[in-house]
């Protein structure tokens, strides 16, 4: 287990320098930079001053070198539209996006269990239809319209809870509704199938003969068994917000997350920023990558992990 | 219901069980009745799909949707398993007084819990043991049905575990609680040569030390020569023929019983070619009304397409048959 998370954690920052160099090159190979950042208005001498600043007269492999000694030590220059260190910027808005992900995410996560199961209890009766049928539901309708029509129930119709923005709990509530949906959704149906398929099992068929009550068997024998995939979905639901799902609901409830940032870096060509936002989500996905890759060894220690 | 049920410790009378399936209403059992006494091994015998494991699952009360039990009674001790009172009181005994072991020991065990854990389950809910006692008494288990250095046992999973070792676990889960009735669904078939023999062995043993009914199902009529004092013989969801093993095998009166006998290869006589029983079992969706056996019999007559009558044959035996 050890020597496995040691060379794991290899492979990451084997990824992590990868993603790293290609966010180099596509800054610095596709297209100009400096023509990218600078007002079309610039003059000749205010563009090679600039190239100058960001060292772009250097050559291409020290250039390089210097990229990734910077990255190192979390430094991508400076933010051109908020003019401070773009890594100051990330940190600042990192934990807006991690809360979201844990509110939204979590609540998908810690009620899609019960759903999902009391679906696959009965499946074809009337609460796993109702459920199923609204799974499809949360799944086919667009997040942006389920997060405006919840600005126009709640917070215009009722006026039970603020429009947008962050600052009190209260902020939190319809932005994690909208987080959670489509991955309730998802999550709900997949632990109806793999409970479903686990109840069939003949194991099951054991520990009915052995008297066991319902609960135990769905809740001890038939839980622990769907529990490693149930744990790697939930992991890529996380990890689907953080690559960048979580852009919509942050953009319609004005949430000062990441997702947020990254679409203003792109509207103001702020290559920095942008650099910056994405090397700390791939460093995030790699590590979320080994927690679920340990977590899976432990839940199901019949894995190989070579 | 005198004296003479008081001994009976399973009865199953006249169970019909179906199964709504798309292609249409399967009659897995039609009008099965049986009776096992204490002490008793009652040998069930009949090809793929005669019903034999609808049988045990009816009276595990494992029969899920689309199956059903349409018809008739299964009394335990001289209580019904069936209905809403049956149900609680099957809940009570399922595990403690009525076991049941698989037939595939490979997928019959939880593959995620300790072999422990799986067996300790039984004795704190049944007996409301402390986990420390169950443990003892696992572990007193493990050894019962032959396994060696079982403390470590305990803690290994499944996987870790030959077939042999698994049906092994599957006994010592299934008497647990000492229960009266076991019922083996095949306990061997999965198994090689060698294991099935030390298997039936164990069974067996535990036959004799605990004073257990048990319900062996098996195709191997070798098998119940060995192990079983009674027989029965199904067919298509129902009764042929039953009686002391003794008769069954030297003066077979059904000939199905009769057919099924000759099937089996013998060592001696090695220059037979191998018989078997032309044709076979009817649908069980829309089954032929008289003898379902009507088709293949070399007997067959007439009177043959209305149910046959239960003839009895001697001591506890008898044959559904026109012609006995
Ligand atoms: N869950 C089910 N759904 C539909 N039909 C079923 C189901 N279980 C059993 N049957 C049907 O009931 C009939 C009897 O099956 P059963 O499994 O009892 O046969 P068996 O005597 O145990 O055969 P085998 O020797 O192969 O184990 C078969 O026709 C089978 O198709
Ligand atoms: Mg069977």
């Amino acid at each position: 287990m050890g020597s496995y998370i040691v060379r794991r954690l290899w492979q990451g920052i084997l990824v992590v320098l990868a993603v790293t160099t290609i966010v180099f090159v596509v800054t610095r190979l596709v297209g100009n930079p400096v023509d990218i950042m600078l007002p079309l208005s610039a003059t000749t001498e205010q563009r090679a001053a600039f190239a100058h600043q960001i060292g772009l007269d250097r050559p291409i492999l020290e250039q390089f070198g210097t990229f990734v000694w910077d990255a190192i030590h979390l430094d991508f220059g400076d933010s051109l539209w908020q003019r401070r260190a773009a890594m100051e910027v990330v940190l600042e808005r990192l934990p807006n996006t991690l809360l979201l992900l844990v509110s939204g995410i979590g609540t998908a996560i810690v009620l899609s269990l019960p759903l999902g199961t009391i679906a696959a209890l009965r499946p074809g009766g009337i609460v796993d239809r109702l459920i199923v049928g609204l799974g499809l539901l949360g799944l086919s309708l667009p997040q942006f319209w389920v997060g405006l029509m919840l600005i126009i129930t709640f917070s215009v119709v009722f006026g039970l809870l603020p429009t947008s923005g962050i600052g009190t709990p209260a902020h939190i509530i319809l932005p994690s509704i909208a987080m959670a949906l489509p991955s309730l959704a998802r999550l709900s149906m997949l632990v109806r199938s793999a409970m479903l398929d686990e109840l069939n099992k003949q194991y099951i068929q054991t520990a009915r003969a052995k008297g066991m009550p319902l609960h135990r068997i769905v809740t001890v024998h038939g839980f622990r068994n769907i529990l490693a995939g149930f744990l790697t979905m939930s992991g890529w639901e996380v990890i689907y917000a953080l690559a960048g799902f979580s852009v919509v609901v942050e953009t319609v409830f004005a949430w000062p997350g990441l997702g947020q940032t990254a679409l203003q870096a792109i509207q103001r060509s702020d290559l920095f920023l942008l650099q910056a936002i994405v090397f700390c989500v791939a460093i995030l996905i790699v590590l979320i990558n080994l927690a679920l890759d340990i977590i899976y060894k432990l839940v199901d220690p019949r894995i190989d992990l070579n | 219901m005198s004296a003479v049920a008081e001994d009976d410790l399973l009865v199953i009378d006249d169970l019909h069980v179906q199964f709504d399936t798309r292609a249409g209403v399967i009659h897995g059992l039609r009008g099965l009745s049986l009776t096992v006494a204490r002490g008793e091994t009652l040998g069930i015998v009949g090809e793929s799909g005669s019903g034999k494991s609808v049988m045990a699952q009816s009276v595990m009360g494992l029969i899920d949707t689309p199956g059903e039990i349409v018809r008739g009674d299964i009394r335990f001790k001289g209580r019904s398993l069936l209905g809403p009172k049956g149900r609680s009181y099957g809940r009570k005994i399922r595990g403690r007084e009525l076991a049941m072991i698989f037939q595939n020991p490979m997928t019959s065990l939880n593959p995620l819990m300790t072999i422990g854990a799986q067996i300790e389950e039984v004795i704190v809910h049944h007996l409301g043991k402390s986990a420390r006692e169950a443990r003892q008494r696992a572990l007193e288990l493990l050894d019962l049905v032959g396994i060696t250095s079982p403390v470590s046992r305990l803690s290994q999973l499944p996987h870790e575990l030959s077939g042999g070792m698994k049906q092994r676990i599957i006994i010592a889960m299934a008497i647990a609680c000492e229960p009266e009735l076991l019922i083996a669904d095949e306990p061997t078939t999965a198994l090689d040569v060698t294991v099935q023999a030390q298997i039936l062995e164990l069974i067996n043993d535990i036959q004799k030390a605990m004073n257990l009914s048990i319900i062996l199902i098996t195709h191997d009529l070798g098998v119940v020569a060995q192990s079983c004092h009674r027989v029965m013989v199904m067919y298509a969801g129902k009764e042929m023929e039953e009686a002391p093993v003794g008769q069954l095998f030297s003066r077979p009166a059904h000939y199905y019983t009769a057919g099924l006998l000759r099937s089996t290869p013998r060592l001696r006589d090695s220059s037979d070619r191998l018989f078997s029983i032309d044709g076979a079992p009817p649908s069980l969706i829309d089954p032929p009304t008289g003898c379902p056996f009507f088709d293949r019999c070399e007997a067959r007559t007439e009177e043959c397409r209305m149910d046959p009558p239960a003839v009895t044959t001697g001591n506890q035996a008898k044959a559904m048959c026109w012609h006995v």
